[in-house]
């Protein structure tokens, strides 16, 4: 009898739990849940460590726009959110008032199209890497800076907001609703892929949420 | 067949020259106009800062306030929490702000706070409000003497490194103790023995029927909030 009624207690504190959904989505994963939930009689998160790194609020997440010369401007816009993530509201403004359009990488080139050139005419403090270095995206998401990747062959630029032993976190400013998870391998072979280029402003990146 | 070869050629052609060009320097570069990357091949090695430990030193306030203006005016002018500031991932954030009312916001009960964690999110001082000292060196101050109170909590004495195992010597040699002499069993007369239950390691049935109604009830609760009150989870 006793026994009985120690089984229903298990039962019956099984009443209430929810379930972890997790769908699979083109390939890559997207987590039900893209923000650790709060427990409901406090504010301590679920999780010991934010997910994503980079937790950009929504409203600051610049989306693409068209450049006057009709391109897409994504790795401006990248740049536009890990400004405002790095606390460089102004200057995050002024790029989006002031810059636009495709643009390149390196800073040897004199043409208006040169990331590179941009940030030193207007001393922004930045690092970059066009080889493929993987160590820099471990070193971009581990200071809690998050860095801009190409994708796509190349052609686009999102923000990697999260980078960890298994998963990359992806911001894309065509989708600024979500962040798509992938797993690291899947990920880092998608960007070599694309000529391995990430960048990212070096400034003081916004604080934790506290534990 | 010849025709058909040339064609291909052709097309293959036109179709590199469309993706990719040679710039002014020479240097070949592509262009997407749908996606707007463009990059050339250059490698350059930058010494990237390895501030992955540094704590997160935050002030957060009103903007249009005093207060604020002058509790974050201490770390640029007060030598010590000068010193603090350049040490740390220094953020001021006022209330606002985006970024402060959708993400911080719950995260602070008033303001003006400053506040000071680890790397990886920890609280290690926090003074609000009217806790605020009164001057930039009494916030030093309490800011040196929580970290030392935490740096001590470990151990009263300052001495938190492991130490080695004790080795005693003489090393002891133990003695086996001889066997005892047999009793007689302490028997019973026939007429008092009482029919005993054997012992459940259950805990008495009041206690589980206790805990059921305990159960039973918070599961309702939660349930019940869940269903008619489901923002209050947000």
């Amino acid at each position: 009898m006793k026994q009985l009624v120690v089984v229903l207690l298990l039962l019956t504190s099984c009443v209430g739990c929810d379930g972890l959904a997790i769908n699979a989505i083109g390939g890559g994963i997207q987590i039900a849940s893209a923000r650790p939930t709060a427990t409901r009689k406090s504010n301590i998160p679920a999780f010991r460590k934010e997910y994503p790194t980079v937790n950009l609020p929504y409203a600051l997440r610049q989306k693409n726009w068209r450049g006057d010369l009709g391109e897409g401007s994504c790795v401006h816009a990248t740049m536009v959110s890990l400004f405002r993530w790095q606390g460089r509201y102004a200057t995050a403004e002024y790029w989006r008032r002031s810059y636009g359009n495709g643009e390149y990488a390196d800073d040897t080139r004199s043409t208006s199209h040169n990331l590179a050139r941009k940030m030193q005419r207007d001393g922004i403090r930045f690092a970059y890497t066009v080889n493929g270095d993987v160590r820099f995206l471990d070193w971009a998401c581990s200071t809690r800076r998050g860095c801009g990747v190409t994708v796509m062959g190349g052609r686009h630029m999102v923000a990697l907001v999260h980078f960890d032993e298994k998963w990359a976190g992806i911001l894309d400013n065509n989708d600024t609703e979500k962040i798509t998870w992938v797993p690291r391998e899947t990920f880092v072979a998608e960007w070599l892929n694309s000529n391995g280029w990430a960048v990212t402003p070096v400034y003081t990146p916004a604080p934790p949420l506290p534990l | 067949m010849i025709r058909g070869l040339l064609s291909l050629v052709l097309l293959i052609s036109l179709a590199t020259c469309a993706s990719a060009s040679v710039t002014a320097d020479g240097k070949k570069t592509k262009a997407d106009a749908e996606y707007g990357v463009k990059y050339t091949v250059e490698e350059r090695v930058i010494t990237l800062p390895q501030d992955q430990d540094k704590w997160y030193l935050t002030v957060v306030g009103d903007s249009d306030a005093g207060r604020y203006g002058e509790v974050r005016g201490w770390f640029d002018s007060h030598e010590h929490l000068q010193k603090l500031k350049r040490g740390t991932h220094f953020n001021a954030i006022t209330t606002d702000s985006v970024m402060y009312r959708d993400r911080y916001a719950k995260h602070f009960r008033e303001a003006p706070c400053v506040r000071l964690q680890s790397a990886d999110g920890k609280v290690l001082f926090q003074v609000s409000g009217t806790n605020i000292p009164m001057t930039a060196d009494a916030l030093n101050k309490a800011i040196h003497a929580e970290l030392l109170r935490r740096r001590n909590r470990c151990d009263p004495h300052r001495n938190c490194r492991p130490r080695p195992a004790p080795t005693p010597t003489p090393v002891p040699e133990p003695t086996p103790l001889d066997d005892p002499q047999p009793q007689p069993l302490d028997t019973a007369p026939l007429d008092t023995v009482v029919d005993e239950q054997p012992e459940s390691d259950l805990p008495p049935w009041w206690l589980l029927a206790l805990l059921f109604a305990a159960g039973t009830s918070a599961g309702v609760v939660q349930k019940w909030r869940e269903t008619y009150y489901p923002q209050s989870t947000a």
